[in-house]
């Protein structure tokens, strides 16, 4: 009896067949949960970023909210090639996760009604500032108690609290989000040309920072999924971040750093005196650059490794204009599991 | 100046409901509280069946509510529209239903099917039995009280008497350190959170009908303490309405939510904060 031979052609083939099923079997593996197609689909467009424009990313310097506000937003405004918001209808939205004991927690109302200031010289067709506490039954009562309501009622631009705004279903795009196809989202979110993301520069217990993406889930209705937005429970507060952005309207970013928060964010952390004021109409980019401002790695903060793995976005080629990177630069208490 | 039941008459949407702000689409839960507010004024009482007629209208098949009639996913609503049904003395095969979806909705760890068996599913942690905001999910403080005060008093299975048992367990490890309770946990990541007005009201509502007893001096402190932080009508009505229920005398805390009425008889044009207003000052719910 002879024992068959394999030639060598045949176990050329072999081996190049069993290293791609076991290529397969390791993306399959890597990529549970976020589905490989999904994933594949994300890299691919990750790495198209490299062929895009790079993103423009202004930075300013404000030692404090006492400045003249409007004329460092102006000037960040006409560096950061921001998009042409004449005759748009705006949706501004800050943080205003809750107020505990005067903390820090919240954009500061200056800032924001800098903001609305510059956005009427721009020409708007209309603007609404909106929120959804995560926390607070009623938005505006962190909006009277963090002195918002006096900015807002001085330009008599109206509040929105985005928790029991009229709802209407949103297909989810990406497949960020699982098990459903519909988010149901507020009325004015979805009626919006543009949204301007107005974050606090805050370290994040749970996503590591809180910037202009993480900012964006004060927009998920809790009268649909609770509070606190729980629809991030379950299907991950990374994933639910990038799902909810890649379901709305074009946001721009404007990033209040004026004060920072480190440590046990997003409510109990500390104070950091940071002066910084960060802009730009791609909000990873900005988030990236704000990160490696606060002292941290994109890599330990999933929802932006995401983003930019995903093409979420130009996380590939970031321009900063403005004040450099090494005058701002900070190195922030991480949160508690960071 | 107008009165608030007047106001929550003319804020009626034409098809029965009422939103969170005047005329705004309706939603179930404002639609409830208003009706729970309006239940004993005559004449309010077509306005009362317009209302009843359109919370029907939206009840699911399964017995639950979204929040509304276009949400196919019932959820947390589905315990307010059960009590405002509770007091329209008629709709007993909705109201059955409703009982059936809300005693045996699944959470995290136990799903409808297993509740749906004779025998009562075991689990050592309590968690698996107390009520989600939505189906499937963990619980939380609001629902779970929630639930509570919707089944409590109906004629309801054996089953939801456990998970009402789990949930005055759940009121008891979940309390915070400053009294009262938080939307969820006592601490997040080693730190002690605070209380939470308006978790905490539904909670001494809900304890106030299952356990009195097990209601604490200090809860009424915390209750009080976030009262302070959080001036909105909605957590002042609504603390209100839980101290009241508590004995306690609030003739200041009455006087400044008077002072805040608007002159069309409303609570910032919003039914749902009105109607907390009313159940407060008549002093239930």
């Amino acid at each position: 009896m002879t024992t068959p031979k394999v030639s060598r052609r045949t176990f050329i083939r072999l081996a190049l067949l069993g290293g791609i099923g076991a290529g397969v079997a390791y993306i399959q593996h890597q990529t549970a949960g976020m589905g490989m197609l999904n994933f594949i689909r994300w890299s691919l467009r990750g790495q198209m970023q490299w062929l895009k424009s790079p993103a423009i990313v202004g930075l300013g310097k404000c030692p404090t909210y006492d400045e003249d506000l409007i004329s460092h937003i102006r000037d960040l405004w006409d560096i950061s090639q921001m998009p042409d918001l004449r005759g748009k209808n705006i949706l501004v939205k800050p943080n205003l996760l809750d107020e505990v004991d005067k903390n820090i927690a919240t954009t500061n109302p200056r800032l924001v009604g800098a903001v609305l200031d510059l956005l009427g010289e721009l020409g708007v067709s209309q603007v609404v500032v909106a929120d959804g506490s995560a926390f607070r039954r009623d938005t505006y009562s962190i909006v009277k108690s963090c002195g918002l309501s006096r900015e807002l009622i001085s330009r008599d631009v109206p509040f929105i609290d985005l928790n029991y705004d009229e709802l209407l279903p949103v297909k989810v795009r990406d497949g960020w989000i699982r098990n459903t196809d519909t988010l149901w989202l507020p009325r004015h979110v979805i009626e919006a040309d543009f949204i301007v993301s107005i974050p606090k520069l805050k370290a994040h217990h749970w996503a590591g920072v809180t910037l202009s993406l993480k900012n964006l889930l004060g927009i998920i209705p809790s009268s649909r999924y609770g509070w606190p937005k729980n629809i991030i429970h379950i299907n991950g507060i990374n994933a639910t971040i990038l799902g909810l952005y890649q379901s709305l309207p074009p946001v721009v970013s404007i990033v209040d750093g004026i004060i920072g928060m480190e440590g046990n964010g997003p409510l109990f952390g500390n104070p950091v005196q940071h002066g910084l004021l960060a802009a730009g109409r791609d909000p990873l980019a900005v988030d990236i650059i704000c990160a490696q401002l606060m002292g941290f790695s994109i890599d330990v903060i999933p929802h932006l490794s995401g983003a930019a793995m995903a093409g979420i976005g130009q996380a590939k080629k970031i321009e900063t204009r403005g004040i450099s990177q090494d005058q701002l630069q900070k190195h922030y208490e991480a949160p508690p599991t960071l | 100046m107008a009165t608030s039941i007047d106001y929550l008459i003319s804020a009626q949407h034409e098809n029965g409901g009422w939103g969170y702000a005047t005329k705004q689409k309706p939603v179930v839960e404002p639609t409830a509280a208003v009706l729970l507010a309006i239940r004993n004024e005559p004449f309010a009482s077509d306005s009362f069946q317009r209302g009843i007629s359109w919370l029907l209208s939206c009840q699911h098949q399964d017995g639950g509510w979204g929040i509304n009639k276009d949400d196919p996913e019932s959820g947390w609503q589905t315990a307010w529209a059960l009590l405002a049904l509770r007091h329209s003395n008629q709709n007993q095969v909705s109201i059955s239903k409703s009982v059936e979806w809300l005693s045996t909705v699944g959470t995290l760890d136990i799903s409808l099917e297993e509740f749906q068996k004779p025998e009562i599913p075991k689990r050592d942690n309590i968690g698996a039995f107390i009520w989600p905001w939505l189906p499937g999910q963990a619980g939380w403080i609001e629902p779970t009280a929630m639930a509570v005060l919707a089944l409590e008093g109906t004629t309801k299975s054996q089953l939801a008497d456990f998970r009402i048992n789990a949930a005055l367990n759940y009121f008891r490890q979940y309390r915070t350190a400053d009294g009262g309770w938080n939307i969820g946990n006592a601490t997040a990541l080693d730190t002690v959170v605070i209380p939470r007005a308006y978790p905490t009201t539904l909670v001494l509502m809900a304890l106030s009908r299952i356990a009195q007893s097990e209601i604490k001096s200090i809860d009424l402190i915390g209750l009080h303490q976030d009262m302070q932080r959080d001036s909105s009508i909605l957590i002042q009505s609504s603390g209100l309405l839980a101290l009241r229920t508590m004995g306690e005398n609030e003739e200041a805390l009455i006087s400044s939510i008077t002072k805040n009425q608007l002159p069309n008889g409303s609570w910032e044009n919003n039914p749902f904060f009105t109607a907390w207003v009313i159940m407060a000052f008549r002093g239930y719910l």
